[in-house]
């Protein structure tokens, strides 16, 4: 047992499961993660899989990623969080990287561009699916609407620049925070 | 170029709340409208290259690094994008998650989230205004969103589907 309580886990066994959780997801690998960590290994209860997740969306960067080096983190120090954040990036990578070779010596076949533009078609539905998931359970309250429409209309309709949006959004967001944890304790 | 392009990835993951999907339309503007790397195309078909394959949905950045540098790109590219923004989440991960003060998580929670929910939504619009190029491929994601929210399907039985759709000209 370790100082969190956990069972020590090698670096291989961390770095095995996330390689094979990053070689099983297609179109988001979140549920795999999930049912790897929480269901099959037992190394995060679902609570504290939702809490971990839900820093490591607030934190910028390809969240996932973060959530392996966390997750790896608490079982094996800096060690397992490198060996979480190899497993899940280095297979998918070559695989990738293989179809990026393909792609390259195929692309002149209308075929192939057809092929491209309905996985495109999909993919950007998936996208979308994500962000609809999103808005339904990741605003924690109904408030934060105040936020999130004139972010979107700033984004979308004016198209104006991500970095610009994000510093005048911020100030504001941490007004409706206070006044909401102001609410909450009184 | 290289290095324009480790620093332009580095810039952006940081700015990316709300996850990967959150980078793909400021990536796109800065890879085809400021740094002139590649055509809408070719972004377009990374995008689809990297929906298509297993793994996390950051991978297009590898592809965009692959397409300016070859294989030195994609490393470069990677990297800028993951490393940074991992170490970040790690320093947040060790101070704010066992951080005995229950304000400073709800502080944090309670800023970030409307943010990265607003960033993730606009992204998806946004990229959807930009890939689409008619309406038969909106109405092919719009089926997508309705079968995701209402079936179990599995996303890889979809973009199965919409390749042999596309294959057989459909696009």
């Amino acid at each position: 047992m370790n100082s969190n309580g956990c069972t020590v886990t090698g670096n291989q066994e961390i770095f095995t499961a996330f390689a094979q959780v990053g070689l099983s997801g297609f179109g988001g690998v979140l549920p795999w993660v999930r049912r790897t960590v929480v269901e099959q290994k037992h190394w995060l209860s679902p609570a504290e899989f939702n809490a971990t997740l839900g820093l490591c969306q607030l934190v910028p960067g390809p969240s996932i990623l973060s959530l392996a080096i966390c997750v790896g983190h608490k079982l094996n120090g800096w060690q397992g969080a490198l060996a979480g954040f190899s497993g899940l990036l280095f297979a998918p990578l070559f695989v990738v990287l293989l179809l990026a070779q393909v792609y390259a010596k195929t692309i002149h076949h209308p075929e192939v561009a057809g092929l491209l533009r309905g996985i495109s078609a999909v993919g950007i539905g998936l996208l979308a699916s994500t962000a609809l998931k999103m808005l339904r359970e990741g605003l924690l309250y109904k408030k934060s609407l105040w936020i999130t429409v004139p972010m979107f209309l700033a984004l979308v309709v004016a198209q104006l620049p991500l970095h610009w949006v994000i510093a005048a959004t911020l100030p504001f967001a941490i007004f409706m925070a206070g006044m909401r944890i102001r609410k909450e304790d009184r | 170029m290289l290095l324009t392009l480790f620093l332009r990835l580095v810039l952006l993951s940081m700015l990316a709340f709300g996850g990967a999907q959150s980078m793909l339309t400021e990536m796109y503007r800065v890879v085809v409208n400021v740094e002139h790397w590649m055509t809408a195309q070719d972004f377009a078909d990374y995008f689809a290259i990297a929906q298509a394959s297993p793994g996390p949905n950051m991978l297009i950045v590898t592809l965009v690094g692959w397409h300016v540098g070859q294989w030195q790109g994609a490393l470069v590219a990677t990297v800028a994008a993951t490393v940074p923004s991992s170490i970040l989440a790690l320093i947040a991960y060790k101070k704010i998650y066992n951080h005995k003060n229950l304000n400073v998580k709800r502080w944090v929670q309670y800023v970030s989230a409307p943010i990265s929910v607003g960033l993730v939504v606009a992204s998806s619009a946004n990229i959807a205004i930009t890939l689409s190029q008619s309406w038969r491929m909106l109405a092919v994601s719009a089926a997508t969103i309705l079968l995701v929210q209402n079936t179990r399907v599995h996303p890889l039985t979809l973009i199965f589907l919409g390749g042999l759709l596309g294959t057989a000209g459909l696009f």
